[in-house]
Formats: structure tokens, sequence, C-alpha cells
């Protein structure tokens, strides 16, 4: 059975303890949601030493489940005070399992200003210093740690944006090529794990044995019915020949494409940043380039790409919807080299795109630079690499940006940027912005694709709450966002799937079951940490002045927010 | 002639007689609603991954379309409804 490995950054010991018996049917964000929930005060400094950093596997990783490796990472967050957990693809999740690891969790605080490098193998953890690499950006720290650990090791790292501790850095994970391009971005875990004084954690499963499955012939059916349900899944197709990117004129035909710091649902430089677009360029320059590419062993469906510039260089690995929408046309910058050149910053940088893109929104709204002018947004992540005060106010988010230049203007709920989905525009997403226990979130239950009329605000919380249960659910499995359709469509594999590798014997509504219980323990967690009902609220600007170009305001009834848990 | 004009998303761009084309012309004459549009492009509105929006708004194939109206026919992309 997995087992919990308990690291403490002052003691720099490790202790491996057996699963405890309530955590033993969780996995993935509900795990790591129950774990803060037992073990974190939730009024703690989430900088301070009684936080802690989780990174959880999902139920179903480790079995090459297409787009079911996902690992969880949560704590406490410095962003919105409130709980967090943000998943990523990549290698991290396999090889944490392959290792026997139901859940590690990073705690207590080091006692100097040493960074060091956390090795986990299967002869327990060792802290080797970080001298070569601290202060480095993700890439060419990555690369050293590639040259000194065993070469099929994963890597879970920080860039100099989490060694500054910005509320905006993520955990960047390495890619199965070995690129440390898939990061658990949002809510400033990457400043947690700088508060831990841990630059890296590399995790080598050499020795380490698969884990267990209850029934090896069901498991083995049900893969094949959920692997065969996704490849007919006409999105499966979508996704693969163009990614996220093809949301974009998506957004823009309801009205929905964030532009200039939320202040309009239509960018007229769309077609020049769309899905299409990118497909159509990375084929014309053709060289490193590659319109579909898998962020993890095993996926069928290879949403990811790789964006290469005329010469055929790769400029970014990968170049997706959140990013192209807060850093494209939430920034007015309608190329898709500059928005490639911006992207690949802030992924060496440690940071999350969405909420740099909103922090810098803000920005140009205060007349800091001028929308369009991609250079000084250059300039802007150079002054958060090395740190200027300008830098440190945009590197905490869009929150911290708009309190500090005066601008009202501010897209965020709980202190989390909204991603590039206009919730004026898509308000069943807006009530997901407004309630969910994350904050605004692009991860916790998107309405877009809900053929109902998304200016009506009725039914819209009933929507929301559907889609926010599965997603909590999906989360706690490690599946993929993109999973669920697959899922969806054959959702007695979930059922068959988790009863095969484990032995259970949960029902057909297993993933709401899962999902309630997470939504849950995540309320739970955020009421003790002093959350009210005015924390679940679009910012009021949203509610009174009208998005063009459908003149939409944000009005679902408090009343519906309020209730959206009570089922 | 009163005329709409119809955005093509992602696959549907190759499922017009002329191949790749993110967007196309019809007369109202000759499609008063999108269901006889869908049907020559052999794209199934039933399906619940396609998504028809006209004006910035879910509406059936048997929606009647108006001079200058925007009619997407999208493949429901975005995760998160189920």
């Amino acid at each position: 059975m997995l087992k919990i490995w308990r690291v403490d950054v002052g003691k720099q010991n490790l202790m491996v303890v057996d699963t405890p018996e309530h955590w033993v049917n969780l996995g993935g964000r509900g795990l790591s949601a129950r774990i803060l929930l037992d073990e974190v005060p939730p009024t703690c400094e989430p900088l301070g030493p009684n936080n802690k950093l989780v990174f959880s596997p999902g139920l179903l990783v480790g079995h090459m489940l297409s787009s079911c490796d996902r690992i969880s990472v949560g704590a406490k967050s410095p962003l919105t005070g409130g709980i967090k957990e943000a998943n990523a693809g990549g290698s991290t999740g396999m090889q944490l399992t392959l290792l026997g690891i139901k859940a590690l969790i990073i705690e207590g605080t080091s006692h100097n200003d040493t960074w060091w490098i956390l090795f986990l193998s299967k002869d327990g953890a060792r802290f080797d210093p970080a001298d070569k690499i601290a202060g480095l950006g993700v890439q060419d720290a990555a690369k050293i740690l590639l040259d000194q650990y065993p070469k099929k090791a994963a890597i879970a790292l920080i860039g100099p944006g989490g060694e500054k501790l910005l509320s905006a850095s993520g955990i960047q994970n390495l890619d199965k090529d070995n690129l440390p391009s898939r990061i658990a971005a949002r809510g400033g875990l990457g400043a947690v794990m700088g508060s831990k004084r841990i630059k890296a954690i590399v995790i080598d499963a050499a020795g380490g044995e698969k884990a267990p499955i209850a029934n090896r012939e069901e498991f083995k059916a049900a893969q094949k019915k959920f692997t065969q349900s996704l490849m007919e899944q006409p999105q499966t197709k979508v996704y693969a020949e163009y990614g996220t990117a093809a949301i974009a004129r998506m957004s823009q035909s309801f009205g929905a494409l964030p532009t200039r710091n939320f202040s309009s649902g239509h960018f007229e430089g769309m077609e020049s940043i769309s899905g299409e677009k990118l497909r159509q360029t990375i084929l014309d320059r053709g060289g490193e380039g590659d319109t579909t590419h898998a962020c993890m062993a095993g996926c069928t469906i290879r949403c990811s790409n790789r964006y290469a510039d005329a010469s055929g260089s790769t400029i970014v690995t990968p170049l997706e919807y959140e990013t192209i929408g807060l850093v494209g046309s939430n920034l007015g910058i309608a190329d898709l080299d500059v928005i490639a050149r911006i992207n690949n910053e802030l992924n060496d940088i440690g940071l999350d795109s969405i909420e740099i893109g909103a922090a810098l929104g803000v920005a140009a709204e205060a007349g800091i630079f001028s929308f369009g002018d991609g250079d000084a947004v250059l300039r802007m992540l150079d002054e958060i690499r090395n740190g200027t005060p300008l830098g440190r106010i945009i590197g905490n988010g869009a929150e911290a940006t708009g309190r500090i230049f005066g601008i009202t203007r501010v897209p965020v709920v709980k202190g989390q940027a909204m991603s590039a989905y206009e919730p004026r525009a898509i308000k069943g997403t807006g009530v997901t912005y407004a309630t969910a226990p994350q904050g605004a979130d692009h991860t916790c239950g998107l309405t877009i694709r809900a053929k109902v009329d998304h200016l009506d605000p009725k039914g819209q919380a009933d929507l929301s709450r559907t889609v926010q249960i599965n997603m909590a659910g999906y989360d706690a499995l490690g599946a993929c966002i993109f999973a669920g359709f697959g899922f969806a469509a054959s959702p007695e594999s979930i059922r068959d799937l988790l009863n095969a590798r484990y032995g259970w014997d949960c029902d057909k509504d297993v993933l709401q079951v899962l999902g309630r219980a997470t939504l849950k323990i995540e309320r739970e967690f955020n009421l003790r940490a002093g959350f009210t009902s005015a924390d679940d609220r679009l910012p009021e600007y949203m509610m009174t002045e009208m998005l063009p170009p459908t003149n939409a305001v944000f009005d679902v009834p408090d009343q519906d927010l309020d209730n959206l848990f009570n089922w | 002639m009163p005329m709409v004009t119809v955005h093509l998303h992602t696959i549907f761009q190759k499922q017009t007689p002329k191949g790749l084309e993110n967007k196309i012309f019809v007369s109202i004459k000759d499609y008063p609603t999108p269901k006889g549009l869908l049907d020559s492009l052999n794209i199934d509105v039933n399906n619940e991954a396609v998504l028809l929006v006209v004006n910035g708004k879910i509406v059936p194939p048997t929606h009647q379309l108006e001079d200058g109206d925007e009619v997407h026919l999208i493949p429901a992309i975005s995760g998160g409804m189920y």
C-alpha cells in the first residue's frame, strides 16, 4: 500500500508512515484538501512554519492511463489566504507513485538561508545543497539537475519567482521530454515551496514498483473501454490538431474573450492569435515546431504543442489558450510570436501566466505601460526576475497591483485572477469564479460549452454546481480536464477503474461523491480561515459596468451564489 | 440579397466545398435556417459536441436567420461541462 512521506525541512529528516485510514480513499486534490484541513491551522501565515506543502498524485495515477497521471499540489495560498490546489501534468505524479508515495508532505521551516534540493529515492530523502541552481531560471536549473541526477527522475522546481516568495509563482514540473514546462501555477504555491527553502525536488523511482492493482483483468478491460471512449470523442481530435488555443475564437463568438483588462469581450486582433492561426503558423514554419505533443507519457489526446519562430527554433512549449487570453487579448497584443516570448519568460521565472497577465492588464490601465506594447511587457518581466519594487508589485498579482496603483477594475475573486472567460458573458463560469473555494480558477468548473443562454442569469448556479462537483472529482482522480470527455461518454469506466485498482465496491456516482467530499473540505478550511459569503462575489464593477459587445452585467442573484453548496 | 456570415471553427473549416475556409457567406434564400447548411456541411448539430451560435447565443438548428447574422459552428471544446 502507498505510504505517506513526511519531510521536515528544519530537521532535514523523513518519516514514512502508513496512510491513515480516513485518507486511504482519497487522492489528488481531495487528499491534499483533507491533509491541509487535518494538519494546517487555517489562520496560519501561508509563508510561515505552520503551512505545509502537499504533493498528492490522483487515485488513478501510475498506470499509463491516458491523461490520468496528474499531480496535485496543495497548501494554504499566499495569494488567496484560503485553501489551494493546483495540478499539473508531466512526470512528477507518476514517479511519486512508482516510489510508493501516496502523498509527500513538506513541513516545518528552514533555520538558515541556504537553498536545498530535496532528493527522493528508494533509499529515502536526502538534502543536497542547491548553490549551483539558486537564482537560476527553471530552464537552466533543470539542465543542471538533469546532468547531476538520474535521467529518468522527475523534477518539481521553482524559479526566481518562487525564490522571491511572489504570490504569482508556481511550481514547474518536467514533461515527458524532460522540459520544465508543466506548471502547477495558481495561488502562489511556488512561494510556499520557496518559504521552505526548497529550490527543487528530484524524484528518482528507480527500483520502485508499480502501484498494486487489485484486479488486473478488470482494470485492463476498463482501461480499454475508457481509451476507446476518449478516442471516439470529436473534442479529442480538435485538441490534438489545435490545442486549447482553439478556444479563442469560441470565446469571442460569445463576446467573452477578455480584452484590455477585461474591458471588452471582443478583441479586434483575435484572428491573429487564434488556434487556427497558431496551427497554421507552426505548420508553415516547420523546424522544431509541433502542433501536437503529449505532456504525460501515454496521453492519447496530445493537446500540447511546441511553438517555433520563423527560423524553426522553439520559442515556447506549450502555448495555451489561457496565456493567449490573458497575455494576448487582455494586454491588447495580437502577435503570437510576442505572446510566445512572454510565455517563455513567465515559464522560466516560474510564474502563473494568468495571474501575471491580469496584473499587467491592471498595470496598463494604470498607465504603467501601453496596451499592445509587448516590449514593455518583457521589460516588466525583467523587473520581476530582478526583484525591483515594480516587479515585486506585479509579481504579487492583480489584486496587489490594483491596490498599489489605485485601480478598482481588478478581475479577481478571493484575490486570484480570473482566467480567459469573461464572467459577464459566460455567467455560469462567473458563478464558478465567485464561489469556488480556490478563487477564480480555470480548472474549477467552466461552463462555456453548455448549451444554454450564457447571458441569462437563471439556472447558472445549478450548472456551475454540477460542473464544480465533477471537476473536483476529476482532480481527485488525477485526470486531466480533457479526459472528462471520455469519462462523460463512459461514466461507468470511472467506477470500474477504481474498483479494479483498489478492490473497492463503489457506485457509478463515485465521481460526484469524490467531488462533493473535496468541496466540502475546502469550504470548511476557508470558513475556519475567516471567509464569508462576501468572499463569494465577483468584483463590484462587473455588476454595474456593461461589457461590450453584449452589454451584459453579472446579475446572478446573491442568493443563488449563497445556496450553491446547499446540495 | 440577404446574407449571413458563417464562421467555421477548427476542424469544421475543412468541411466546405472549397476546402479550408474559416468563414463562408450564404444567402438566406438558400438557407432560411441553419439546418440545411449544417446538412450540406455534414455537421450533426444534435451531437452534444457541436455548438450552433448566432449573434452570440446558442440557438436550435431551426432558428430563423436574418440578414447580417453572424453564425458560428463550433466543435464544443473547453473542458468542464461534465
